[in-house]
């Protein structure tokens, strides 16, 4: 079992509510560890270790909920 | 399944993801919730629900698990629970009333009459035990208290004497429960009329487009109107309504603007134009660019600006409160004073029912729905016609004005300089005018803009300028289409007709441009900032109202003249600088009394805050509008009048429902009193009045005093 840790940034991020979004609803993908999340330099961290997380499921569940990685 | 709806106020929104935060965790982690959307401009969330699932409560506390506020619920419309309890009393009180006119039923009858008048009084009439303790508890007294009092006694006598029937013979629960039922159904009707003197506000906030179509990295997509941002492109198809505030940056059109303005005429449009949220794009296509979004949209701040004046009290409310005050606890001193002299000249039922209908009779609710209403439906009115009213203040001030105060630039006159006179001598007019535009086409100043704009408007194909030269203070020299054209102020005239006609043009206070072209003089243009539109009908209303109109202007005597006496006014007060605009009007307050101002800029503000009631126009800068009391949001002065004639309208109204309130209540006191009681010659009815007859008569007094306040729905500006 391999923990994988990824760092991503998101533009949407404006506020405390955002972040509380995001941590609530990432965290609860089964498998996923860690997400914390900041709201001034709008950066996320997500550890996660087994599926059903992946890096796809983590990245579809961030679009579903309006918070999409800026690229 | 039953679907149930709920509006929510939700705080702690800060931004517009939060809206999307709500919406999931509703939609995706609630189960039972069918819908949910909510706007962050208005800060409400709309829920449907499936009442077998989820109750309003566990609704409450998901928004609260996600983190934001629940300002306040509103499950049941108030109309509806009343309307509820109302039935129920019906339910009971006939059949009560039944049986109090069948004695035959004996002790039986009796202990079934206590069993049925238990849920009126206790249940239905639950309302007024809360609203007195509530009242009671501040020290204060209010109508509840002397509801629940009148029943109360009327009931626990009645429980009295059937346990110890010694005491008494008649039983009155029918009476109390009666009363009870009489004044729900007031209730209910008057919380039904009430919701309908909110419909305006109801209506605005309805105007709200909910999506706009929105062009981001090339990719145009529909998105909720929450998401969108400043800056963002939309795109407004013919027929649709312009989401938000912007500007124009392609396309023009005609739009209909009466929904904010008031104005009924479809207003032009072209690039760089500004638009605002919720009007409609009625021809052509528009792209448009966001300035104000959400909560800062010129429609969000007339919710909330009416709101609040709708919610603020009224000077002469609180006269109405304090009466009230005094009046519960006089009345109900009156009551027991009522009460004695019947026991002693008669007998202690009598009394007792007597003082039950005084207490009834007496309450002073028609007197505390007298003010609010009249006020909410008089600002709503006013809102319909492009009025805001900031406060429920200027509402009542504005028709005590002896001065209205006007501002000239922006206010009486539009503020652009226009074109007004071309004179050539025997030059082709057209084309000394295509020349001059072309040429001030490379200038930036405002009068050069004016001829441009003149020129365009003219539809004149102008050409480019080769060889721009501004020289400052004096004009413009340029080359176009190989003639030599100076526009200034220095070139010396030579014929005639130009030297008579440049004095003719400065006496009536217009800026004159001297056109040469190729080393002639050739004729004279000449600008003046112009008169609005209505400026003059608006002046000739204000007199009429018996005001006293003043110009108040920067300006210089000879411009403020001519202004004047285009708009029929007497009173000039010119070369004022901005800070002394102030001291003009404390001078005019002191010499007449209350002065109203309008104005639209910046220097006016200090202007504003000193008059008595201040009104800027809506097209004018946004410090004018945090100063005003009022807002015309159309930029016409004619609306001046009508923002008095309304004020008027409803302090009218409400001197009407403080005197019917009033004149109830002092003429039927004395009658439940028993004044009557020695004529025998009238009907018996009148000369005892009956506990339940004065109930009646007090739903009735307080339905008649909201139904007036909405007549002036229907109020001709």
């Amino acid at each position: 079992m391999i923990i994988q840790t990824k760092t991503i940034q998101i533009q949407n991020i404006n506020c405390g509510h955002c972040t509380q979004t995001i941590e609530e609803d990432i965290g609860e993908i089964q498998g996923v560890k860690t997400v914390t999340a900041d709201k001034n330099t709008k950066m996320v961290t997500i550890t996660w270790d087994e599926p059903p997380a992946t890096w796809h499921t983590i990245a579809a569940v961030l679009v579903d909920i309006g918070f999409p990685e800026s690229s | 399944m039953s679907e149930q709806q709920i509006t929510l106020s939700i705080t702690g929104m800060t931004c517009v993801n939060c809206v999307r935060s709500v919406e999931r965790r509703l939609l995706k982690k609630t189960p039972g919730v069918i819908a949910a959307s909510v706007n962050f401009a208005t800060e409400k969330a709309n829920i449907t629900y499936a009442s077998e699932q989820i109750t309003p409560d566990e609704i409450i506390s998901a928004i609260k698990k996600a983190g934001f506020g629940v300002a306040h619920k509103d499950v049941v419309p108030t109309a509806t629970k009343h309307a509820h309890k109302f039935w129920i009393a019906v339910l009971f009180t006939l059949p009560l009333m039944l049986l109090s006119m069948s004695p035959e039923l004996g002790r039986y009858g009796d202990w079934l009459m206590l069993l049925m008048s238990l849920p009126v009084q206790f249940y239905v009439g639950w309302d007024f035990y809360v609203g007195s303790w509530k009242s009671l508890k501040n020290g204060t007294a209010n109508m509840d208290v002397l509801v629940a009092l009148g029943t109360s006694v009327a009931f626990f006598y009645s429980l009295t004497v059937l346990l110890f029937p010694t005491w008494g013979e008649h039983l009155y629960f029918e009476t109390a429960a009666m009363i009870i039922t009489l004044i729900k159904l007031g209730k209910w009707l008057e919380s039904r009329a009430k919701s309908q003197t909110g419909a305006a506000i109801k209506k605005l906030m309805g105007l709200t487009p909910k999506t706009a179509k929105v062009i981001r990295d090339g990719v145009e997509s529909d998105i909720l109107i929450d998401a969108v941002i400043v800056g963002d492109i939309i795109i407004v198809r013919p027929g649709e309504k312009i989401p938000v505030d912007g500007f124009i940056i392609k396309g023009q059109s005609t739009v209909d603007e009466s929904m904010i303005t008031g104005e009924s005429l479809a207003v032009q449009k072209q690039i760089n134009d500004t638009v605002i949220g919720a009007t409609l794009n009625k021809q052509g296509l528009l792209k448009i660019k966001a300035t104000k979004v959400g909560k800062n949209t010129t429609l969000a701040h007339i919710i909330r600006l009416v709101q609040e004046a709708q919610g603020s009290h009224a000077p002469i409310q609180h006269l109405a409160d304090k009466v009230a005050s005094v009046f519960v606890p006089i009345l109900i001193g009156l009551a027991f004073f009522t009460l004695f002299a019947w026991w002693i000249g008669t007998d202690f039922t009598t009394g007792m029912i007597r003082m039950v209908a005084v207490l009834v009779i007496a309450c002073p609710c028609a007197l505390g729905l007298a003010t609010p209403t009249a006020i909410i439906v008089g600002s709503g009115k006013g809102a319909e016609h492009g009025i805001l009213f900031k406060n429920s203040d200027a509402l009542e001030q504005a028709h005590k004005l002896k001065v209205i105060v006007l501002d000239k630039t922006g206010t009486i006159t539009t503020g652009k300089p226009t074109i007004t006179d071309l004179i050539v001598t025997d030059y082709n007019q057209t084309k000394m005018l295509r020349l001059a535009a072309s040429a001030e086409r490379g200038s930036e100043h405002p009068l050069g803009e004016a001829i441009v704009k003149y020129a365009l408007k003219q539809k004149i194909s102008l050409s480019e300028p080769q060889d721009f030269q501004a020289i400052s203070g004096e004009g413009i020299a340029a080359t176009v289409d190989k003639h030599s054209v100076v526009l200034g102020n220095k070139q010396t005239l030579d014929s005639p007709l130009l030297i008579s006609e440049l004095k003719r043009l400065q006496s009536e206070a217009k800026t004159v441009i001297r056109v040469s072209i190729n080393h002639q003089m050739v004729g004279l243009i000449a600008v003046a900032d112009t008169v609005k539109q209505g400026s003059a009908e608006a002046v000739t209303a204000l007199h009429r109202l018996g005001l006293k109109v003043v110009m108040l202007t920067g300006d210089n005597q000879a411009t403020a003249d001519a202004i004047a006496q285009e708009v029929g006014i007497q009173h000039v007060v010119a070369s004022v600088l901005p800070k002394d605009k102030c001291t003009q009007i404390k001078r005019l307050q002191e010499e007449y009394g209350l002065v109203g101002m309008v104005g639209d800029g910046i220097n006016d503000a200090p202007a504003l805050a000193q008059s008595d009631v201040s009104m800027a126009i809506g097209t004018g800068t946004d410090i004018a509008m945090e100063t005003a009391d009022v807002t015309l949001m159309r930029g016409d002065l004619r609306t001046v009048s009508q923002a008095i004639n309304i004020s008027k309208a409803t302090l009218r109204t409400i001197k009407q429902n403080l005197f019917w309130a009033f004149a109830y209540n002092m003429t039927l006191i004395p009658i439940a009193m028993g004044i009557l009681y020695p004529f025998t010659d009238l009907p018996m009815m009148i000369r005892t009045l009956h506990p339940s007859l004065a109930a009646a008569a007090m739903a009735l007094s307080s339905v008649s005093v909201v139904m007036n306040s909405l007549r002036l729905k229907n109020h001709r500006l």
